[in-house]
C-alpha cells in the first residue's frame, strides 16, 4: 500500500476538529493552543466542504473553477479538472472556490459562514495584535463545528 | 374705471384686477354676489417655497447621509464592481437587515463596511461587512448568526453574496 493511501485511512476532517476539541479541553490558556484550535478547527471544515462538494456537488465545483480560471485551461488541465485531481486542485485558491461552490447551490448562508471562518483563521495566524482568550475560542470552535456538522449532510 | 392689460399676467396680477373690477362701478352693478361661493373663480394665491428668498425654485435636497462608515478602499472596491451601484445597495440593504435582526435581539450594533484581503491570495478581495457588538453580547451573537445571515442574505442577488463577508467582532 503506498503511503498516501495509509495517511488518508488514518486522517480525517473530523480528526482535525477533534484535535482543536482537545487542546480547548486541556485548559492550558496559552493563546498559540488557542490560536492553534481555531485553525485545526477551519482547516476541518475546509476539509468537510471539500469532500461533500467533491463527492455530491462536482459538477458545481468543476463549473465554478472553470469560471474562476482567468486563463484557458490546457487539455491536460481539462482533464485533471473533469476528475477533480487532487494535484490540480492543489494548484487552485480553494479557500475561495469552495464558498462560491456553496453559494452556487444556493447555500447563501454557509457560503458566508465559511469565508467568515476563513478570516478568523487568517487573525489566528496572522494578526499578532489581537488577543484570543478561552471563552472566545470556545465560541468559534462551536460555531465551525455546527456548520461542519451542516456541511457533512448537505 | 381702466383696468391695465397686463402682457404676462401672474397670480397677484389676475387677483388684483379681478378685485379692481369688483369695486369699480362695473363690478358694482355685476351680479357677482349673486354666484355661489364654489362657482365664484378661486382666489389664486402665489405659492413660493420658502427658499425663494434665496433665489431657489425648490426646497433644497439633504442628500442621503452615509448611515454605515465605509473605508476609502472598501469604496473603490465596490465602485470597481460591475453593476456597483446595486452591489452598493445590496451591501447597504444587508446591513439595514443585520441591524435590525439584532436590535430585535435586544443587541446593539455598530456595523461599518471595510475590505477584506486574504493575506495567503492577495487578490482575493471582497467587501466586509463587520458587526461590532458589545463584550457580553459577543457569544449571544454567535448563537444566532447563522439564523441572522439567513434573514439578512434572503434574496439578496448570488453575485453580491459571493462577494461580501460579513463578520462579527468585540468593542
Amino acid at each position: 500500500m503506498k503511503k498516501g493511501s495509509v495517511l488518508q485511512l488514518l486522517i480525517t476532517c473530523e480528526k482535525f476538529l477533534d484535535s482543536a476539541k482537545r487542546i480547548l479541553a486541556s485548559k492550558s490558556g496559552n493563546e498559540e493552543d488557542l490560536r492553534t484550535a481555531i485553525s485545526r478547527a477551519y482547516y476541518s471544515l475546509y476539509h468537510q466542504t471539500l469532500l461533500t462538494t467533491k463527492n455530491r456537488y462536482s459538477l458545481d465545483l468543476i463549473d465554478t473553477i472553470e469560471k474562476r480560471k482567468k486563463r484557458r485551461l490546457s487539455r491536460r488541465e481539462e482533464t485533471q479538472l473533469s476528475s477533480l485531481d487532487s494535484n490540480f486542485l492543489r494548484s487552485i485558491n480553494l479557500h475561495r472556490i469552495l464558498p462560491l461552490t456553496l453559494a452556487k447551490i444556493g447555500e447563501s448562508t454557509k457560503s458566508v459562514l465559511l469565508k467568515n471562518y476563513r478570516v478568523l483563521r487568517n487573525q489566528a495566524d496572522y494578526d499578532l495584535k489581537l488577543n484570543f482568550n478561552e471563552s472566545d475560542v470556545t465560541t468559534y470552535v462551536t460555531a465551525i463545528e455546527t456548520l461542519f456538522n451542516e456541511v457533512k449532510v448537505l | 374705471m381702466r383696468v391695465p392689460i397686463q402682457s404676462h399676467p401672474t397670480a397677484s396680477n389676475i387677483n388684483r384686477r379681478f378685485e379692481e373690477f369688483v369695486n369699480s362701478s362695473a363690478g358694482t352693478l355685476s351680479p357677482v354676489y349673486l354666484i355661489p361661493d364654489e362657482l365664484k373663480p378661486m382666489r389664486l394665491e402665489p405659492k413660493f417655497p420658502s427658499s425663494a428668498v434665496f433665489g431657489l425654485e425648490y426646497e433644497p435636497t439633504i442628500l442621503s447621509v452615509p448611515k454605515y462608515e465605509i473605508s476609502i478602499e472598501a469604496e473603490q472596491f465596490i465602485s470597481k464592481q460591475k453593476k456597483s451601484v446595486y452591489y452598493r445597495k445590496d451591501l447597504i440593504t444587508i446591513s439595514d437587515k443585520i441591524s435590525a435582526f439584532l436590535k430585535n435581539s435586544n443587541i446593539e450594533p455598530i456595523i461599518s463596511i471595510s475590505l477584506f484581503q486574504d493575506p495567503e491570495y492577495t487578490d482575493w478581495l471582497e467587501s466586509k461587512i463587520v458587526i461590532t457588538v458589545k463584550d457580553e453580547d459577543f457569544a449571544k451573537t454567535y448563537a444566532i448568526y447563522g439564523n441572522l445571515l439567513d434573514y439578512s442574505l434572503k434574496d439578496i442577488k448570488r453575485r453580491t453574496i459571493e462577494k461580501v463577508v460579513i463578520s462579527i467582532e468585540k468593542r
